[in-house]
């Protein structure tokens, strides 16, 4: 792990760059093609990286914005992702000329810090790193709409309004000070898998086929790649399109899925759900590491735990041989696709 | 013989998918001899069917599918959590039995259970009505009941459980003995579910062992075969979800022809393993079951009776109320002295021989007492409607308006033998006192004489489109976009909606991709009842036999019993309705009148002619100003504009125009003639000397009912009931050519001539759209009357009145601009002076002004009002905010306005007080938390907070978003400048410009609306107030390139500058619109571009429909409270 403070840089040099709508899989791959132009690269999942590309300017000898026209091109090429930036002299103008930035373009900010800090000033204040919805209305009854209004305010009057410790550092970086460094680290190791549905699902035994269905795969995939999962996050889709995420973290990492199953289970139990209109499920889970490296396994009691742990080997190689799927529990030997009650001319209902 | 015994109609809301109508149609059509209507918890379909039945030809039988509760309660199932997302599943859960009431004390035991269901269901607060068993055992006689696969012991059966089955039987057997019958439903549905042959094999087995008698139903939800996907619909409308595969309908509940039910009786007996005699006996048993339902719908439900309170609880001995009705009106006649007048005798006896001889001495009596209950309880009453048109109306009190005065009146417009049906009396009462006045008559009547009565809501197009959307899991928003699109009109008409209205041909582009099937679905819903609730303002009394004809469910907001029943079923089953309307000018005029009292300490009596003259000169000539607003019916832009031409005088005058201005008058062309000859421009014209007496009192000119009725009365020689009856004919198309050739066939052969026939058909044929009756328009003109009395003697009261009840159309902003405007100063809300209500408050210069309420105050609650009153003076903010305990929104909100200025330490910015606020919050959460030393408060800082200072436009923004009023100042008052550059015409000075010369005006809109027009165009009216000293400025936008390219401007923008014609018509001046800006737009471009950037805007051709983004958030409208403008099609003319 190598930081890299941009304090004492006084060039533009940091890099904000977003992807539109990255798939999760796409995203990963994006650090690959920014890994070729600066080690300093940190992902800011679900979609941004942040790059400090000063050690690049004087190996490429290329100005900041024209390494970032050659990064676009490169994702677009190589991915097909659209991506926006802003480069700036710290993180906080690099993040704010990206969230400013025309859609597919980079906006690159004077090295001037007084024009910089002018800049920072006509931004709308929602857009300043650390104000939230919440913050924003309140800032908005005091009469603070802009970044400027906020650094216009005694600092112990933002202290008032946003409490102690965020007051100071929101005064700060309206005054266009950032003391957050760029961490040179990759996206989160996790894995995920989704199930959707045609229609609006809101029979449990469904969701907890398609529940059962998402824990044997991300179990078949954790054991081929040999790793173990420690969190396992729920995340629920409704018809308005709407989420509900829960996540659990394992008192031990697991890569059996009766176990993770057993943890999906809880946590859609967890939601109470009745009526709600279910759309998709989607699984992640986190926090992987090395099996070997788990430091030994909780012996169980339990015959039918060993028995399913006993049996997971045999049933993986099956499906290596045979296809996945090609063994699986009965629940999931229930015909799937149903004649739904979905409209639509491409979907046209049977009943 | 053939039956169906459990049958839902279209009134078990949101379950039964056909109305009665169709049920009964059917049944005869498949020779079905006998039908039940057995809606789920509620009877209110049962006067429908009867009739239905009665048409059709079939014996109607009548009873309830009821949710009972359970026998042998489940362990109390551990409290659910509440769900994340989407809500509970709505619970069905309890058993449910279906009751038929053999004979009259059968259907009293149906009404007091399906009331006791309801009850319960009230005091649960909420859930499934459900009949508490030990309510169901004392209610038996009269009644057979049917334990189907919805039943507990039937439910046993289903889980392979016969010996608990017999065991839950006993209860049923002890209660009902004979009465009970086990019903099996055969609709082949899988296993042992409810509806499977199995069950009912099963069912009918168990009869067999217990000896007792099993009846076949068909559990009908749908007259027709193909109707199982609406019913689907109305399951997931129900049960507030999509339709689940896998639990649809399968199709089998219609209403089978006989031939069938004896296939399916065969098959379940051979199920059960009778032989083949097994069949014959479930169906003779059923048949027997109908044929013991002797229910008689006349005799036993009431249908065609009238029934009446009993005298004695008007205090007289029965059987006299005749003779006192007379005796009573007699008195009064000789106490007024009209007694020496002959017409007023002999039109007295003609009214009492109708009443008399038709019987309804009682019910008259009846609504004069509630009307002195009211008054008594000291409540305004005004009658309305053609019951004020009756003499004994108005002798008995009822009615202010005396109807031989204008001579313009008849009784037959009200009562007479050809009308038979119980006549309409209306009252009107302050809006905030309708619910006591229901209490009132609850009070004298008791609950057992006395209901409100319910108003169906029925599924019309937008409903439709939800509810099959939710079936089909269209996502939520896309169906409220679908929904919203069209206007409200019947679900049936749908898609002709969408082939022929020019609003919707995006949405038709669109249509096809839902499918045929949803269309079918969507006008499949239409008129099938969907809800009930309350009707606004209709009360039933009856004699005390009402808990035994009706069931009454507790209203959900106040709690008052409420018929199952509708109007239209209130008046077949003969009971006296009486509508008890909550009028808002009313309510204005007393909380007036109380305002003068605690001001002044005299105290007004409006109703006294001594005191308040219907001539009062100071209120006539602020009407012939056009100064209405705020005065009662008269203060649109049309009735203002009328009144300028018209310069009313006299009372009567005021009459005619509040009957001139509606549909038929106006589609009868009559407003011109009225005025020319009113102003001596053209003689008084009649079409025929004869009709001289009729028309006289309105010039010549048809305005009234009555006087249509007198003019086909006369004409074709009958009398005036008859001439009544005809009129009655004309508003309805399919019966007007009859009406025609009879009306030139009579006045032909009374000898007039055909031009006179011509002429007056015309006029009459124009007047069969909506029009007043004299009475009504009397009645309405004396309310008129006395609120321009107080607006002209007692403004700041006046306002006060109707700031606080909010009668009219316009936003209440405009009303406190005419308050300024007529000297009436207005006094921003204060939490040391102002009160709950608006008050009249003396300034220190000696003025009476106006201080806002502090319930004017966004979300603020009673209670927080009662305590900020209670609580004052205050010593500083904290302490108001230890005391008043007001919650920290409200807080904020009176800070925001400037409410807390008055407090010692308010004086400071207002961005500070909001920060110590949220401090003082933060110090009482905190403190919150038990077993903690409370800190003392924070010490009040007085140091600067360097806070951005609220600039004047923000401080304005702020009142219109937390009151909703520029309390402070004028709204425009900050574009003036601009105004005055731009040389626009102020409403002062546009009474002194040219005819026909062009101006600029600007302003707030404060209505707009777009009639119909006969020739079919869109005209668009709209009215500005710019806030200098004059009326607001009314403009129209007449059809054509230049209106419509701003009407995007005039539709979605709030602060406008027009362009126009100065059109004036005596009095009246008015502004012929043709361009419209948006005025923020320009103060935007003006400050960033100075006055050549304006121009440029200027001279750039209109938006047209195109939208285009809004410079500042107030162009569209302020969001805040209350609504700034009123928009409606408006009145024609």
């Amino acid at each position: 792990m190598n930081a890299v403070t941009t304090t004492s840089d006084p060039a533009a040099t940091v890099l904000h760059l977003r992807c539109h709508r990255p798939s999760f899989d796409v995203y990963r791959q994006v650090f690959t093609v920014l890994a070729d132009t600066t080690p300093v690269v940190q992902a800011l999942p679900p979609d941004s990286a942040l790059l400090q590309l000063g050690g690049a300017v004087r190996y490429f000898d290329k100005s900041p914005a024209e390494l970032a026209d050659v990064l676009q091109t490169r994702l677009a090429g190589r991915l097909g992702l659209v991506t926006t930036g802003g480069i700036g002299v710290s993180r906080l103008y690099a993040t704010i000329a990206a969230d400013t930035a025309r859609p597919s373009t980079v906006q690159v900010l004077p090295d001037d810090p007084a024009a910089a800090r002018a800049f920072l000033h006509q931004q709308d204040i929602r857009l300043l790193p650390g104000v939230g919805p919440a913050l924003e209305k309140k800032f908005r009854r005091y009469g603070i709409d802009t970044v400027g209004d906020l650094a216009a305010v005694p600092t112990a009057t933002v202290q008032r309004i946003a409490g102690a410790s965020t007051g100071r550092l929101l005064a700060e970086r309206a005054a266009g000070t950032d003391r957050r460094t760029i961490t040179a680290a990759g996206p989160p190791a996790t894995i995920a898998s989704t199930r959707r549905f045609d229609h609006d699902v809101l029979d449990p035994a469904e969701i907890r086929r398609a529940l059962l269905h998402l824990a044997l795969d991300l179990g078949a995939r954790l054991r081929a790649a040999g790793q173990s999962a420690r969190a396992v996050e729920l995340q629920v889709t409704y018809a308005d399109r709407s989420t509900t995420t829960r996540s659990r973290t394992l008192r031990e990492a697991t890569s059996h899925s009766p176990a993770l199953r057993d943890v999906l289970y809880a946590v859609f139990g967890g939601l109470g759900l009745e009526r709600a209109r279910i759309r998709a499920v989607t699984a992640r889970i986190g926090g992987l590491v090395a099996a070997g490296h788990t430091g030994g396994v909780q012996l169980s009691f339990d015959a039918a735990t060993e028995a399913a742990r006993a049996l997971e080997p045999v049933l993986d190689r099956a499906a290596a041989r045979y296809g996945s799927g090609a063994v699986a529990p009965a629940a999931l030997a229930v015909a799937r696709g149903r004649p739904g009650w979905t409209v639509g001319a491409d979907r046209r209902r049977t009943w | 013989m053939s039956a169906h015994l459990h049958v839902a109609s279209g009134y078990s809301v949101r379950y039964g998918a056909s109305l009665p109508a169709a049920l009964a149609e059917r049944a005869a059509e498949r020779g079905v001899t006998e039908l039940a209507l057995t809606d789920r918890d509620t009877v209110s379909g049962v006067v429908r069917h009867a009739k239905a039945c009665a048409a059709a030809g079939v014996r109607p039988l009548f009873g309830a599918d009821l949710a009972v509760g359970l026998a042998e309660p489940t362990a109390a199932a551990a409290r659910r959590r509440s769900p994340a997302r989407g809500g509970a599943f709505v619970d069905e859960s309890a058993p449910r039995i279906t009751v038929l009431a053999r004979d009259k004390a059968g259907w009293a035991n149906i009404c007091s259970l399906i009331s006791a269901a309801w009850a319960a269901r009230a005091e649960r607060g909420g859930g499934q009505p459900v009949v508490p068993l030990e309510v169901l055992a004392g209610l038996t006689e009269g009644l057979t009941v049917l334990l189907g696969p919805g039943s507990e012991p039937v439910r046993a059966l289903a889980a392979g459980r016969p010996d608990r089955a017999t065991q839950l039987l006993a209860p049923w057997r002890e209660m009902f003995g004979p009465a009970l019958r086990l019903e099996a439903v055969h609709l082949g549905r899988a296993g042992t579910s409810p509806g499977s042959l199995r069950l009912a094999a099963r069912t009918v087995g168990l009869a067999a062992d217990l000896d007792l008698e099993a009846v076949l139903t068909n559990a009908v939800r749908y007259a027709d075969p193909g109707q199982s996907p609406v019913a689907d619909v109305l399951d997931a409308a129900r049960l507030l979800r999509p339709v689940q595969p896998g639990t649809t309908c399968n199709g089998e509940r219609w209403l089978k022809p006989p031939a069938a039910m004896a296939q399916l009786a065969d098959e379940v007996a051979e199920a059960a393993g009778q032989g083949p005699g097994g069949g014959r006996r479930l169906l003779a048993v059923t048949a027997r079951t109908a044929a013991e339902c002797r229910l008689d719908p006349k005799s036993d439900l009431g249908i065609g009776g009238v029934r009446f309170p009993e005298e004695d609880r008007l205090g007289l001995v029965p059987g006299t109320s005749a003779r006192v009705l007379r005796e009573r009106c007699e008195s009064v006649l000789a106490e007024r002295g009209m007694d020496r007048d002959p017409e007023a005798v002999r039109r007295l006896a003609e009214e009492l021989e109708v009443v008399t001889g038709l019987g309804w001495s009682t019910f008259f009596l009846t609504v004069g007492q509630i009307v002195a209950d009211f008054k008594a309880a000291g409540v305004r009453v005004s009658a309305r409607g053609s019951g004020a048109g009756s003499l004994v109306v108005h002798l008995l009190g009822i009615s202010a308006v005396n109807p031989l005065q204008h001579g313009l009146m008849i009784m037959e417009r009200f009562l007479s033998f050809r009308r038979r049906s119980l006549p309409d009396i209306d009252v009107d009462v302050p809006a905030d006192r309708r619910i006591d006045c229901y209490r009132l008559v609850l009070d004298r009547f008791g609950t057992s004489r006395v209901a409100a009565v319910a108003m169906p809501e029925t599924y019309r197009v937008r409903w439709a489109i939800r509810d099959v959307s939710l079936a089909t899991g269209l996502p939520p928003e896309e169906a409220g976009r679908l929904a919203k699109a069209f206007p409200h009109i019947r679900a049936r008409d749908a898609r002709a909606a969408m082939a022929e209205l020019p609003e919707l041909r995006q949405t038709a582009e669109r249509a096809g991709r839902y499918g045929d099937r949803f269309w079918d679905l969507v006008e499949g819903l239409d008129a099938l009842p969907r809800g009930s609730a309350m009707h606004p303002c209709g009360l039933l009394l009856s004699d005390d036999t009402l808990l035994a004809r009706t069931p009454v469910l507790p209203t959900p907001e106040d709690g008052l019993p409420m018929s199952v029943f509708d109007r239209d079923d209130i008046e077949d089953l003969g009971c006296l309705k009486l509508d008890i309307l909550g009028n808002r000018t009313m309510q204005a005029l007393s909380y007036a009148l109380s305002e003068v009292e605690r001001t002044t300490g005299r105290t007004i009596d409006l109703d006294d002619a001594e005191q308040v003259p219907l001539d009062d000169e100071a209120a006539f000539a602020l009407l012939r100003e056009g100064e209405s607003l705020g005065v009662f019916s008269i203060d649109s832009p049309g009735q203002r504009d009328l009144l300028g031409r018209a310069q009313p005088k006299c009372f009567l005058d005021l009459v005619v125009q509040l009957a001139l201005f509606r549909p038929g008058p106006v589609a009868a062309d009559m407003i011109r003639p009225w005025l020319a000859a009113r102003h001596g421009r053209q003689p008084v014209r009649y079409p025929h000397p004869d009709l001289i007496p009729a028309l006289a009192p309105t010039l010549g000119v048809l305005v009234f009912n009555e006087q249509v009725a007198k003019v086909i009365s006369m004409l074709t020689r009958t009398d005036l009931a008859m001439g009544e009856e005809a009129r009655r004919a004309l508003s309805r198309p399919e019966r007007l050519p009859a009406l025609e050739s009879w009306f030139r066939a009579c006045a032909a052969a009374a000898g007039y001539d055909q031009r006179v026939i011509d002429t007056t058909f015309a006029q009459l044929k124009g007047m069969g759209a909506y029009g007043f009756p004299a009475s009504h328009s009397a009645a309405f003109a004396v309310i008129t009357l006395q609120s321009a009395w107080l607006k002209a003697h007692f403004g700041p009261s006046f306002y006060a009145g109707i700031m606080e009840a909010e009668p009219g159309m316009y936003p209440l902003r405009l009303l406190l601009a005419d308050a300024r405007r007529h000297g009436v100063p207005v006094l921003p809300v204060c939490v040391e002076a102002s009160g709950a209500g608006y008050r009249v408050e003396t300034g220190p210069d000696g003025r009476e002004g106006l201080r806002i309420a502090l319930a004017a105050v966004k979300g603020i609650t009673d209670q927080e009002v009662e305590r900020i009153t209670a609580a004052r003076p205050f010593t500083s903010v904290p302490d108001l905010w230890e005391r008043a305990r007001p919650s920290l929104p409200t807080a904020q909100h009176l800070a925001r306005i400037g409410a807390l200025a008055a407090v010692p330490g308010g004086t400071r910015p207002r961005r500070d007080l909001l920060l110590l606020l949220d401090e003082l919050h933060h110090g009482r959460r905190s403190a919150a938390v038990p077993d903690q030393l409370a800190l003392p408060a924070p010490a009040e800082s007085h140091a600067p907070t360097g806070l951005p200072a609220m600039t004047p436009g923000q401080e304005l923004d702020a009142e219109l978003e937390v009151i909703g009023l520029d309390a402070s100042r004028h709204l425009m008052a900050e574009h003036h400048d601009l105004l005055a550059e731009l040389g626009v015409t102020p409403s002062t000075r546009l009474r002194e410009v040219e005819a026909g010369e062009t101006v600029l005006v600007a302003g707030a809109k404060v209505a707009i609306q777009t009639p119909p027009q006969k020739s079919g165009r869109r005209t668009i009216f709209v009215t500005l107030d710019d806030g200098a000293d004059g009326p607001p400025v009314d403009l129209a936008y007449f059809s054509g390139p230049e209106a419509e390219a701003s009407a995007h401007t005039l539709f979605h923008c709030w602060l406008l500058v027009a362009r126009g014609e100065v059109q004036r018509r005596g009095r009246s001046v008015s502004v012929v619109g043709r361009r419209a800006w948006d005025l923020a737009e320009l103060a935007r471009v003006r400050a960033e571009g100075g006055t050549a950037a304006v121009r440029a805007l200027l001279a750039e051709p209109g938006h047209g429909d195109a939208s285009y983004p809004h410079g500042d958030r107030r162009s569209g409208g302020p969001g805040g409270a209350g609504r700034m403008w009123h928009a409606s099609p408006g009145a024609a003319g």
